[in-house]
């Protein structure tokens, strides 16, 4: 994993493309800018995903498999608020979220507390609060697209 | 509005990705092939900071 690099590669290709095009044009969002802007952001996140296809920092220990449930959760709920933030869900629905983050939350901590004393269930632990968050983040790529869909229950 | 939301939703991911990703790396460079105990916790900190944030959100509506 050669994350410097990957730094290094994003940031002026970003910095570039803001200073290019800096000029009073109104508002970045909802622009040819905003739709760039998010364009190269796209790229950046799959050349992350793309490192990991590679096998390069990959989650492997059991730890690091229920951090990367700890940060998938974290994202839900940064998504979460993004959304509740632009009115795009409703305060009972963020709850609800809220709730079921909660929920996959207390199966990863389980999971890890009980590593050490039976491996097999904290792997089950693991899997079940993998599963609740897949469907929390296909719920929120859902509202992110504009599409209705209830709350995974 | 959407643009925004996407681009926050985005940011989000990408920070977390490479949050990750980063404390992996770290012990892998150190010659572990799994995180401590303590470095886990680091991201049960990080979690309970934004849920604090969403609550509160959530709370003025």
């Amino acid at each position: 994993m050669n994350r410097p690099s990957q730094g290094v590669g994003f940031a002026p290709s970003l910095g570039g493309l803001l200073t290019a095009r800096r000029q009073p044009r109104g508002p970045v969002v909802g622009t040819g800018l905003g739709m760039l802007l998010i364009l190269t952001l796209l790229v950046a996140l799959m050349g992350l995903q793309g490192c990991a296809q590679l096998g390069l920092a990959q989650p492997q220990g059991f730890n690091e498999k229920v951090a990367a449930g700890y940060t998938s959760v974290t994202s839900v709920r940064e998504a979460t608020l993004a959304l509740l933030t632009a009115k795009s869900i409703t305060p009972a629905e963020a709850q609800k979220i809220q709730d079921k983050c909660n929920e996959a939350r207390a199966g990863l901590d389980t999971a890890s507390t009980l590593k050490g004393v039976d491996f097999k269930s904290a792997e089950n632990r693991l899997a079940a609060a993998t599963q609740l968050i897949i469907a929390l983040q296909s719920f929120v790529a859902d509202r992110k697209n504009g599409v209705q869909t209830p709350v995974p229950q | 509005m959407k643009t925004e939301v996407a681009l926050q939703i985005l940011l989000a991911l990408i920070g977390q990705a490479g949050t990750l990703s980063a404390a992996i790396t770290k012990a892998r460079a150190e010659g572990r092939d799994d995180l401590t105990t303590e470095e886990l916790q680091a991201f049960r900190d990080r979690d309970d900071e934004i849920s604090a944030k969403l609550d509160e959100a959530i709370a003025k509506g």
